[in-house]
């Protein structure tokens, strides 16, 4: 018998013992993908149990396809005739990818009803089966290391907790362990290579058993390494991911303080990679309705405010299989100029705000390390940013800031970096990414920050700028403009600048 | 008193050997031995008796004969090949019925006998079929819904069906009624590829593996005690009249341990 009809016989071994829990996983995947779809209500939270078990039963499936032909070591079913190893490992991924290849199928069937073009689509579904795939083939190496499916789950929980120890201890050196040349996208390609190679390893060698230690240690290292791996963003740039303005829900949740505060419900919102944030652009209009009768009217200004939420969460993305979306309470902020505020306060009775969204993206979330050095040089109206120090990777990517092209154009402040993770929006084809450093003449730190512009559109100021984007404070401080390149967000470099 | 002492081949080979096993040791990857210079030769169309207490290493030794465990130490070899237990060295035409590789569940009896006949080349259906019969099996009739003997009588008829060369039984009566030991015995009985078969029968039902056996091998705490024809070792001791003497004769135990003939 040829290799190929020996996998086949057994993948469809496979698939005759596992037919009802496979039936029931694909009922269950259906009902997700009708609710992505829309042909199910949306309710959030009736469903919700529903997309999270998807992905979850679909690993445990995995595990009970290699149980089905355990590796451990003494009379099995499959020794005994005289099956080999090679087949068994690969009936085995096959099994894995089939139930990979339903969940993207889903996948791609909700996302193609969001208008993204077969490039985006495809993107988009082969980078979350590729991520997801790893994981599957995760579960089956670790179910082939497991004597059965209590020893399967109690091995996932142990490796689990050592590795959440392990990422704790290397917390201290993540500087160093993002310096490695290891991307998501090959850190998922490893972590399926090595999986499937621990599946073939643990078949081929049945016949004398694995040492517990061995089993442990094995898949021990496998979950740190993905564990520890930096996250980064993608080869290559991806677009946002746009999305039609009426598939957003706006609800009004108005309220005035010194400032008017809109929260509005996102919701539908296609989901693309797991380290994505939602980001929300919206023009506004507001009402002021007076006492004494009179209405102020503040049409939409032609400025848009842009909001983000935080990154996805994990449960977040992982209910999106299927479904594809998520949904997100936002919170639109504007501050009232305060002249205007003395004047209406006392006579004010009620405030309207209309948001209009104008775009909704999901957009990728990077991991954005400050590098040290690097010398600003200002010169007539420019300044000019040149690595001077070893950045490692990022090294080519700086170049100069032209100030004046910026200048140009109004800025908002739309996003800044958080202090606790790093993480930076990036991706989105030309985006800017702008560190920075207010120094006093005597080189005293005064303030600092981090802003994400998105393409081209740099709007107005926040504060920080003044509304030209004259970078200078009244007292004449010197503003160091610390990386700044279009492109991707990889990193940035922080440095002085001398006037 | 030992007829044979351990370790010494004991069979005047004059026809082939089926199963030559020197110097055999086993141990798990936890570092328990099992087994301890093991040697034996068991010639072809033998049938053979592997009795022992609980815990002597019978099932290692069958599996290591039928190449599911590799040998720490020591040469085996089946119908002249040699068995190292690689999986490019695991011997052609050996079938090991065991109560510990149940088939899968989902098939009908029929669909497994076509699932695993694929893997045999010298599979029979006409052996099958009348197996079938003989079993009292139903060939609609779903593993699942099988009792432990109908799933021990399904073991052995995909086993005797592919015709093996050597055919090894790791307690095959056992949690079986007396009926269905019977149906067992008559399957064994039934189908012998001209007396070329040789069988290896592990199993505490000492009357039933009398009645089948030529062959005697006595096993224990990893050890084997004695080897040797059923016919001659009954004569050089006249105590030793049934296969249970000899058990109790060449085992460490106590007769009061020695678990009943049925």
């Amino acid at each position: 018998m040829t290799l190929s009809s020996e996998v086949c016989r057994i993948f469809s071994k496979d698939l005759r013992v596992l037919r009802w829990p496979l039936a029931g996983w694909v009922a269950l995947l259906a009902v997700s993908v009708a609710r992505g779809l829309g042909a199910l209500p949306t309710l959030h939270s009736a469903l919700f149990p529903v997309t999270v078990i998807v992905p979850i039963t679909a690993a445990i499936l995995v595990a009970l396809t290699v149980q089905a032909d355990p590796a451990d070591a003494g009379p099995t079913f499959w020794g005994i005739h005289r099956q080999r190893p090679l087949a068994v490992t690969l009936a085995k991924v096959t099994m894995a990818s089939l139930l990979l290849l339903l969940m993207a199928v889903g996948h791609a069937l909700v996302l193609s009803t969001h208008g993204l073009t077969s490039d985006q689509l495809i993107a988009l579904v082969a980078a979350a089966a590729r991520d997801t795939g790893a994981w599957f083939l995760f579960a089956a190496a670790l179910a082939a290391c497991a004597r059965d499916v209590k020893g399967w789950l109690t091995g996932g929980l142990l490796v689990g907790v050592l590795a959440l120890l392990l990422s704790f201890i290397v917390a201290d050196h993540r500087s160093v362990l993002e310096a490695w040349p290891l991307t998501r996208p090959s850190a998922s390609l490893l972590l399926a290579v090595v999986s499937v190679s621990v599946i073939a390893w643990a078949y081929r060698a049945h016949l004398t058993g694995m040492p517990a230690s061995v089993r442990t240690a094995v898949l021990f290292v496998i979950a740190a390494l993905v564990l520890v791996t930096p996250r980064d963003s993608m080869a290559r740039p991806v677009d946002d991911l746009l999305v039609r303005p009426d598939s957003a829900t706006i609800i009004d949740t108005a309220r005035i303080e010194s400032r008017i505060e809109h929260g509005a419900v996102i919701v539908n919102v296609p989901v693309t990679y797991p380290d994505s944030s939602l980001v929300v652009a919206a023009t506004v209009g507001w009402r002021l309705q007076l006492r004494d009768g009179n209405t102020i009217d503040l049409p939409p200004n032609g400025s848009i405010m842009r909001r983000t939420a935080a990154p996805l969460k994990p449960e977040e993305y992982i209910a999106s299989w299927g479904r594809g979306r998520v949904s997100r309470l936002l919170n639109f902020r504007y501050p009232l100029d305060s002249a205007m505020m003395l004047r209406v306060t006392s006579n004010l009775t009620s405030v309207s705000m209309q948001l209009q969204v104008e775009r909704v993206a999901m957009r990728r979330v990077a991991s954005m390390p400050a590098k040290e050095g690097g010398t600003l040089r200002y010169e007539g109206t420019r300044f000019h940013l040149d690595a001077t120090q070893d950045h490692g990777r990022f090294e080519t990517t700086f170049s100069h800031v032209d100030l004046p092209e910026v200048r140009r154009t109004p800025w908002t402040v739309w996003f800044a970096s958080s202090p606790i993770f790093g993480f930076l929006p990036a991706g989105g084809g030309a985006m800017r990414v702008l560190k920075f450093e207010l120094l006093s003449h005597g080189g005293d730190f005064f303030r600092r920050g981090g802003w994400v512009l998105p393409g081209n559109e740099m709007q107005g100021a926040a504060g920080m700028l003044s509304a030209d984007g004259e970078p200078l404070e009244d007292d004449g401080t010197v503003v160091a403009i610390a990386g700044a390149y279009a492109g991707r967000t990889d990193a940035a470099i922080r440095a002085k600048a001398t006037p | 008193m030992h007829i044979v002492a351990h370790s010494t081949p004991s069979f005047a080979v004059a026809m082939p050997a089926a199963i030559e096993a020197s110097n055999l040791s086993f141990a798990f990857v936890s570092g328990t031995a099992v087994l301890h210079d093991v040697t034996a030769t068991l010639p072809v169309g033998a049938t053979c008796a592997l009795v022992g207490p609980n815990g002597a290493g019978k099932s290692t030794l069958l599996e290591l004969f039928a190449g599911l465990r590799m040998p720490h130490t020591g040469m085996l070899r089946v119908h002249g090949e040699s068995v190292t237990g690689a999986p490019s060295t695991r011997p052609t035409g050996v079938a090991l019925v065991s109560t510990r590789a149940l088939p899968p569940a989902g098939f009908t009896i029929t669909a497994l006998l076509r699932y695993v006949s694929a893997w045999h080349p010298r599979w029979d259906d006409a052996i099958a079929d009348a197996l079938l019969k003989e079993f009292a099996l139903a060939g609609r009739q779903r593993i699942e819904t099988l009792s432990f003997g109908g799933g021990m009588k399904v073991q052995l008829l995909c086993a005797l069906a592919s015709q093996p060369r050597v055919l090894l039984l790791d307690e095959p009566f056992i949690g079986l009624d007396v009926a269905t030991k019977d149906a067992l015995i008559r399957g064994l009985l039934s189908v012998d590829a001209g007396a070329t078969r040789t069988t290896m029968i592990a199993s505490h039902d000492l009357a039933e593996m009398e009645l089948l056996v030529d062959h005697v091998l006595v096993l224990d705490s990893g050890r084997l005690q004695l080897s040797g024809e059923f016919d001659a070792l009954r004569t050089l001791d006249e105590r030793s009249a049934t296969l249970r003497d000899l058990y109790v004769a060449h085992t460490d135990r106590s007769t009061s341990r020695v678990e009943p003939a049925v």
